[in-house]
Order: structure tokens, then C-alpha cells, then sequence
């Protein structure tokens, strides 16, 4: 495998936890619910996909796990913002918090402190016939984990949905103009609970990934920053699937740059080039806010009884 | 005491159906509804019938929108019942409303501004299959607009539509899902006069076919143009339902705005804004002097006689070749030259989005002008900071009064302190003890109906929001009063102080500049009329050679 095939191939293995939490936050955004604890649910997605994948011996079982917990939260967050009507981002942090807590707290009550931590399987690549004998391409996309093949299809799927399906449309219309969509007889409420709740899963499903493709172990702090990079990355990307799909292999290429160049020992001292997916981020995003079109209502709650306009 | 035996005495509706007619389609019977511990609906009887345009009428708080919001399945009524051709209905969110065939358009458009027209008007609908397939819709909106005469583009998106066409969208959504009952909520805001009698033509189209239009307005004028029947609403209750032909703008004026012995008793929440009997006597008065310039049925433009002051003899504020540009950073406002007399009030109208904003903004020192001067009394303000302008004396009421006007969640004595606030400093710190006297002053004053000065701004209704920012506005003894759409959503007695407040100024010697989309208002104020089209100047004409035809054909940039 030649070095640029194998560089294409970890960004491609890198991609998939930016697009799994990005889909999520762009997904429950659509229909307004701005859910800001990714970090957290990343954390506690790779805590919970891990432990079960352990004790229960299947990486699946662990992904599934790890994505109902994560529809836990999902439901918390968008059933008080959407009934109760409590601020977003208030809410969202302490999610963030307690995720972050309730994940470091999992891993200690049933692994406790080791020497030799546990390790689980990684996930096995699945080569898909004739496809994966592309030269350079079918080593970069068709002979990887399931997941991989998930998040691609899966975005596809979600772009068809929302910009080719009635229901889509629907949902859309929820998180630019709830009272519009109120008004012609759309569930508002249903609709911010269901993005809600599946958009927290899909963020903590990117979470189970870790372990399973890099460490094999639970580590704290192991999400690194992706969450808050997957809130940036949805912006960049303008609430899109498929433009969040091409943000993520941006990010994902930073971050595979990043890593490479610090075993390569390229002169320049690692600290530098790690930094290089934030400040990249950073530099993104001061052009990509400019053109970014935002869900109109997003991060606010809708109240039908409201006087005040909007 | 007119109301109290209306309301009380047997449904004057009934008798108002021809012998042997059928029911009514919709009927509304003993509806309540309350806001905390405001009654909005008091046990209100309303009925519909089939082909007619039903006028509702009513000033601010009288509750003719909460009444059809409660129809719409917006507000959840808190007593009464509904019922539609004869059957009783449940109507607990707008799709049972929908599945009723009742379509509503709002005052403030519900639209998605990103979908184009199409996708706006299918939006919810059931199209019976999963995949979106909007040819077909396409092609019934198409089929729709041009039979009702409402002319759009069904691929446009709605976002860069103008208001006109907005509102027509909204109609043909409803027309769309067959409603048998359509809800306009005060369609003619911002329309022109060429485009009021276009809509008033469709709805007549859309009664001819059937079905039924519930017309709210506040403007007595249109009710007579447009409607067969019209209900007269106040402080939640139905006063009285009478045929066209059996009334006249006076009496629904006196029933709109009620006797003043009546308000007295009243505690209510309008009856407690208007404050003093004499302003509710004025308001009356106005209102029955702009009807009586209505001949019905055809749609006029009422134009109240007001003698025009002569061109300005001194200029007192000199604007040359002014251009501004807009946020997105297009040029907005070219070349606007005007002379502008002391005491003058010059009226500048124009369809919303024509570069009043930007025009208000750069002649105020709120926006950078881009090129061009202005001078006020000899002092170049052009590029000056903001305190200079303020210090010059020019004041600016803005259009958007809860995001431009005010700090809503801030108290009452601390918006009227903005931009004042420096006469109200000691050693650097607010003297709140004499602020605080200042707006127990100004809120009697200016009858501003709050619960007391440390109340948050932006909890007072609309017209008191207006009249704290009035209030500020004066206190600053203007010589430049800006006012952009001043009386927007105000009941008939805050218009009519709003006018006293403006005339009184420009009595005082100060120029005040009128933008405002509402023609009558520019026609009852100003002495002199500039039209704005694309951002220009086109013509500007004196009040008394003014037709309201010819400044609509200026405002659409018809003939220039």
C-alpha cells in the first residue's frame, strides 16, 4: 500500500466520528434543539460502547448501547427544552457535565484503576468484493469497518430524507419557522423530541468508535475535543449532509496530518502541528460563518401561546 | 350603553339572515379566553355565513385576533364552542382547524423564507406519497393564482418576495387545503392602494365560489369597501353585528371606540391606556371624520382635508447627494438630496424595503453615509460620531421598536434615560433618584399604562412601548424628529396621540421626517410628500396636489 493510499485510508477511519456526531447535531438542529454537549456524549459513547462491548463480547452490542444511552440524553435534552421550554445551552452543558462524569464514573466502578487496562477487539475491516481491487480507491473506501460504510451511507440517507421526502421537508420547516409549521398542522413537538433523541444517539455512537478502532480501551478525555470540532463542523458544513461529510474529511485529514508528522519527527516540534486542527477550525470558520445558513429558529424553543412575534 | 344591550340581548346575527337561509357555516358561541389575569375574550358569539365577507372589526386589545387564533386552534379557548356547518367541531391545534376548512393569514406571514412558493404552500399537506413530487402542486397553485387572480411565481422563493406577493402565497395556502372559511388578519398593512383593490378583487372571487372570508382590520374604510356583514369588537366582546347597509362609518366609529362614560367604568386594559376622556374624544372624533370621506362600496383612499404650510422658506436641514449602502453592503439609498424647512413634516412613502431603513439610518448618523453631506442649521454632520448627532439634536424613532427601539428586558426609567442618560450623571454615576423622578413624570405625561418605572420595557403592548420611546424622543427637544412607520400596529387612540405629539413638535419649530408605509398617516401629517422607489427620490410633491392613485403608481415605480 503506497503512502498516500494509506494516509487516504486513516482519514477515511478518522471521518467517521466527526460525521456520526455532526449528522447528529445537524439533524436534531433542523428541527431547532441545538444540543451542545457532543463532548459529553462522545465521552460517555466511547465509556458505555466500550465497557459493554467487554462484558457482552460484541462490538455491535456495544454500538447499540451506546447509542440508547446516548437517546436517553437526547430525550432529556429536547423533552425540557421543547415542554418546559429551559435554555438550550444551559441544559446542554450540564448534560455535557454529567455525560463527562457519568462516563469516568462507568469505566472506574466496573473496570476500577489497573495497571493493565482491558482491551477489546477492534473492529474488523470488511472488504467488499471487486470494489475493494480499485487501485487507491478501493483501499480508501471499500475495504474499512462497517462502521465506515454506515456513516456514508447513512449521510446519504439523511440528505435524501430531508431534501427529497415530504417528511423532510417538514422537519426542516420546524427549525426555521416552528409557528409556520404549527400552523399547517406539523407536530413541533414530536419532531424536536424524535431529532432530538436520535441526533444525541448518533453523537454517542461517534463516541463508541473510539475504542474500537483506535485504542481498544476506554481512556478519560479520549474524545479530544471532536465534539466541540463536530459543533464547528456542522456550521462549516451549513446544516448539509453532504457538505458535512466533505467538512469531516477536512478535519479528519488535519488530524490524521497531525499525528503522522509527530511520528515522523518533522523538525517542527509536535505541539505545533497538533494544534493545526484548531487552528485550522478557526480559520474555517471566520470565512465559513459568512456563507453558513443556519437553521432560523435554531437554539430557541417554540411557545404556540406566545405574544411575542416569532 | 349601546354594547352592553347588544351583548346581552338576543344574536342580532339572526336577524340579520335572509328568511328561510341556511345556517351558518361557522358559528363561535360563548367563547372565553384569558392571559393571566387579562380577559381577552369575554363570552363572545360570532357567526359566519356562506359567501359573504365578514368584517371584524375593533381597535388594539379588542381581541379580534385572539378570537380567530382561538378559531385557528392557536390559543386554546378557555370556555365555548364551535361549530361548523351546523356540526360542533373540536379544534385543539391549527390541524383540526385545517381539517375544518378553516385557513388563516396572519398579520405576521407564516412562511418558511428559505422554500420557494411551492413548498410553502404543500408544506404539511398530505401528497399521499413519501417522496416530494411538487409538479403537481406546482401546477394547481399555478392554476389557483391565476383563477383567484393571484398572481406569483410558484418557484420563487419566499424570502426575496415582496410583502404583496407574501400575502398572496398565504392565500393560495389556504385555498390550497380548500378551506371553506379564510382568515385575513389586517392584510392591507403595507400594501398599496393598487394592491388593496387587487386583494379586496380576489376575495370577492373567492366568495363568489362559496366559500367565506373573515376580514380583522381596524380600518373602518376597508370594512365598507370590502364587507357584507362586519361584527364591531371591544375589550373582548362582541358589541354589535350589522349589514353593510344598514350602517355607517360613524356609527361603527362611535361602536369601535365606545362613549366615554361607558370607558370609565370600564376597567380594562385599553380603556386604562387612553387614560384621559379627552384623548378617547379626539380618537373618536378622527376616526368618524376619516370615514366620512368613504363612499362605499367602491375602495377610496380616504384623504382628510389639513392645510399644507407653504414650501419651506428657511432651510433648516440641507441633505445633498446622500447614498448608503445596506448590511449585506449593496447600495441602498442613491443620491437623496432633499431641503428640509423648520417645522416642516415631510413625508417620505414607499413600499417596505425600497431603502427607507438605510435612508432613516444614514440621516440620523446611525449609518455611515457612503457619499453625500447633510447640514443642520450650518453644522456639517456627516461623518461625525454619534454623540454629535445627538448633541445637533436629531432624534430617530426607529421602525422595529422591540429590537431598535428598546432594551426590553431593561426597566422603564432606564430606556427613558438612553442616550439622555449624560444629563442624568453625578461625578460619573447615574443620579437614579432624579432618573427615577424623570420617568414617574413622563409615565403620567405620556399616560403610559406600566405597572411602574422598574418594569421591564418589553412587557408593555405595543402602543405603550411607542409611547415610552415618544416620550424619550421629546425629552430631547428635537430639531430633527425621525419617525419610521410610527403608528405600526397602534390602536386608534395611540395613533392619534402619536399625531398630536408629532404636530405639537413641528409647532415647536422642530423638522420632522415621516417615512411610513401607511399612505393615510403620510397624507394626514405632512406638508410636503417624497416618494422612495429603489433606494431613490423619485418625485416629492406638495400635500395638496397629492392623489393617492398617482403616489401608488410612484411607489411601484409605475410612472416616474
Amino acid at each position: 500500500m503506497s503512502e498516500l493510499t494509506n494516509f487516504l485510508a486513516l482519514v477515511v477511519t478518522a471521518m467517521v466520528p466527526y460525521v456520526f456526531a455532526s449528522q447528529g447535531t445537524m439533524l436534531s438542529g433542523r428541527a431547532g434543539v441545538f444540543n451542545v454537549s457532543q463532548e459529553g456524549m462522545l465521552t460517555l459513547g466511547a465509556a458505555v460502547g466500550f465497557l459493554v462491548s467487554l462484558k457482552v463480547g460484541s462490538n455491535a452490542a456495544g454500538i447499540i448501547a451506546a447509542g440508547l444511552v446516548g437517546a436517553l440524553f437526547g430525550l432529556v435534552l429536547a423533552a425540557v427544552t421543547t415542554y418546559l421550554r429551559l435554555d438550550q445551552f444551559v441544559v446542554g452543558l450540564a448534560l455535557f457535565f454529567l455525560a463527562l462524569g457519568a462516563a469516568s464514573l462507568l469505566y472506574r466502578v466496573v473496570i476500577g484503576v489497573t495497571m493493565s487496562p482491558p482491551l477489546i477487539p477492534l473492529l474488523q475491516k470488511w472488504r467488499i468484493p471487486l470494489l475493494a481491487d480499485i487501485p487507491v480507491v478501493g483501499p480508501v473506501l471499500f475495504h474499512q469497518d462497517p462502521m465506515v460504510y454506515l456513516a456514508l451511507i447513512g449521510s446519504a440517507a439523511l440528505w435524501w430524507f430531508l431534501f427529497r421526502t415530504d417528511a423532510g421537508m417538514r422537519l426542516r420547516s420546524v427549525g426555521e419557522n416552528p409557528k409556520a409549521a404549527d400552523s399547517l398542522g406539523i407536530n413541533v413537538a414530536s419532531t424536536r423530541l424524535w431529532t432530538g433523541i436520535v441526533g444525541s444517539a448518533l453523537m454517542a455512537i461517534a463516541g463508541a468508535y473510539l475504542p474500537m478502532v483506535y485504542s481498544g480501551t476506554y481512556t478519560d478525555g479520549m474524545a479530544a475535543g471532536r465534539g466541540w470540532l463536530a459543533i464547528a463542523l456542522t456550521f462549516f458544513g451549513g446544516w448539509r449532509p453532504q457538505f458535512i461529510v466533505a467538512g469531516a474529511a477536512f478535519f479528519a485529514g488535519m488530524e490524521v496530518l497531525a499525528l503522522r508528522s509527530q511520528v515522523a519527527g518533522i523538525g517542527i516540534p509536535h505541539q505545533f502541528v497538533a494544534m493545526l486542527p484548531y487552528v485550522a477550525t478557526l480559520l474555517v470558520m471566520i470565512f465559513a460563518f459568512r456563507w453558513a445558513r443556519v437553521p432560523a429558529f435554531l437554539g430557541r424553543n417554540y411557545d404556540r401561546e406566545s405574544r411575542l412575534v416569532g | 350603553m349601546v354594547s352592553n344591550a347588544a351583548a346581552a340581548g338576543p344574536d342580532p346575527a339572526a336577524a340579520l339572515r335572509p328568511a328561510g337561509g341556511q345556517s351558518p357555516v361557522l358559528r363561535m358561541i360563548d367563547i372565553r379566553k384569558s392571559f393571566g389575569t387579562v380577559r381577552a375574550l369575554d363570552g363572545v358569539d360570532f357567526d359566519v355565513e356562506a359567501r359573504q365577507v365578514h368584517g371584524l372589526l375593533g381597535g388594539n386589545g379588542a381581541g379580534k385576533t385572539t378570537l380567530m387564533n382561538v378559531l385557528y386552534g392557536l390559543y386554546a379557548a378557555d370556555d365555548g364552542r364551535i361549530e361548523i356547518d351546523g356540526a360542533r367541531v373540536s379544534i385543539r391545534s391549527p390541524r383540526d382547524a385545517i381539517a375544518a376548512g378553516i385557513g388563516m393569514v396572519h398579520q405576521s406571514f407564516l412562511q418558511v423564507d428559505t422554500f420557494t412558493v411551492t413548498e410553502n404552500v404543500v408544506l404539511g399537506a398530505a401528497s399521499g406519497s413519501f417522496r416530494t413530487n411538487l409538479a403537481p402542486a406546482g401546477r394547481t397553485i399555478a392554476e389557483l393564482s391565476d383563477h383567484f387572480g393571484l398572481a406569483v411565481d410558484p418557484t420563487a422563493v419566499v424570502g426575496d418576495l415582496p410583502v404583496g406577493v407574501r400575502q398572496r402565497v398565504e392565500i393560495l395556502k389556504a385555498l390550497y387545503r380548500k378551506a371553506k372559511v379564510l382568515v385575513l388578519d389586517e392584510p392591507t398593512t403595507n400594501l398599496t392602494p393598487q394592491e388593496v383593490d387587487a386583494l379586496f378583487g380576489s376575495l370577492r372571487t373567492i366568495v363568489d365560489e362559496g366559500m367565506s372570508v373573515i376580514l380583522i382590520t381596524h380600518k373602518i374604510r376597508e370594512t365598507m369597501a370590502a364587507c357584507d356583514v362586519m361584527t364591531v369588537m371591544r375589550d373582548g366582546r362582541r358589541v354589535t353585528t350589522v349589514c353593510r347597509e344598514d350602517t355607517s362609518p360613524d356609527e361603527l366609529a362611535a361602536l369601535m371606540v365606545g362613549d366615554t362614560v361607558e370607558l370609565e367604568d370600564d376597567e380594562t386594559v385599553m380603556a386604562a391606556a387612553m387614560g384621559a376622556a379627552d384623548v378617547t374624544r379626539t380618537a373618536m372624533h378622527t376616526a368618524m371624520h376619516a370615514a366620512m370621506h368613504t363612499a362605499p362600496p367602491a375602495v377610496t383612499h380616504a384623504v382628510p382635508h389639513r392645510e399644507a404650510g407653504p414650501a419651506p422658506r428657511t432651510s433648516h436641514i440641507r441633505i445633498e447627494n446622500v447614498s448608503a449602502s445596506n448590511d449585506a453592503g449593496a447600495l441602498a439609498v442613491h443620491d437623496v438630496s432633499l431641503e428640509l424647512g423648520r417645522g416642516e413634516i415631510h413625508g417620505i412613502s414607499g413600499v417596505a424595503g425600497n431603502g427607507q431603513t438605510e435612508l432613516a439610518e444614514a440621516i440620523t448618523g446611525v449609518r455611515p453615509m457612503s457619499a453625500g453631506s447633510m447640514t443642520l442649521d450650518g453644522t456639517h454632520l456627516a461623518g461625525r460620531a454619534t454623540v454629535e448627532w445627538l448633541e445637533a439634536g436629531v432624534v430617530y424613532v426607529p421602525e422595529d421598536r422591540q429590537r431598535d427601539g428598546i432594551l426590553p428586558s431593561a426597566s422603564i426609567a432606564a430606556n427613558l434615560l438612553l442616550g439622555g442618560h449624560r444629563r442624568f450623571t453625578r461625578f460619573g454615576l447615574i443620579d437614579w433618584s432624579r432618573a427615577r423622578a424623570m420617568a414617574t413624570d413622563v409615565i403620567s405625561e405620556y399616560s403610559i399604562r406600566a405597572p411602574g418605572f422598574g418594569a421591564a420595557a418589553g412587557q408593555m403592548s405595543g402602543g405603550n412601548i411607542q409611547r415610552m420611546i415618544l416620550a424619550r424622543a421629546f425629552r430631547r427637544q428635537p430639531r430633527l424628529l425621525l419617525l419610521h412607520n410610527p403608528t405600526r400596529g397602534l390602536d386608534l387612540a395611540s395613533t392619534q396621540f402619536v399625531y398630536e405629539q408629532v404636530r405639537r413638535a413641528a409647532a415647536g419649530g422642530c423638522t420632522v421626517v415621516l417615512i411610513s408605509e401607511d399612505l393615510d398617516e403620510i397624507l394626514a401629517l405632512s406638508q410636503r410628500i417624497s416618494i422612495i422607489y429603489s433606494g431613490r427620490l423619485v418625485s416629492t410633491i406638495d400635500r395638496n396636489n397629492a392623489d393617492p392613485y398617482q403616489l401608488g403608481r410612484l411607489m411601484t415605480g409605475v410612472s416616474v
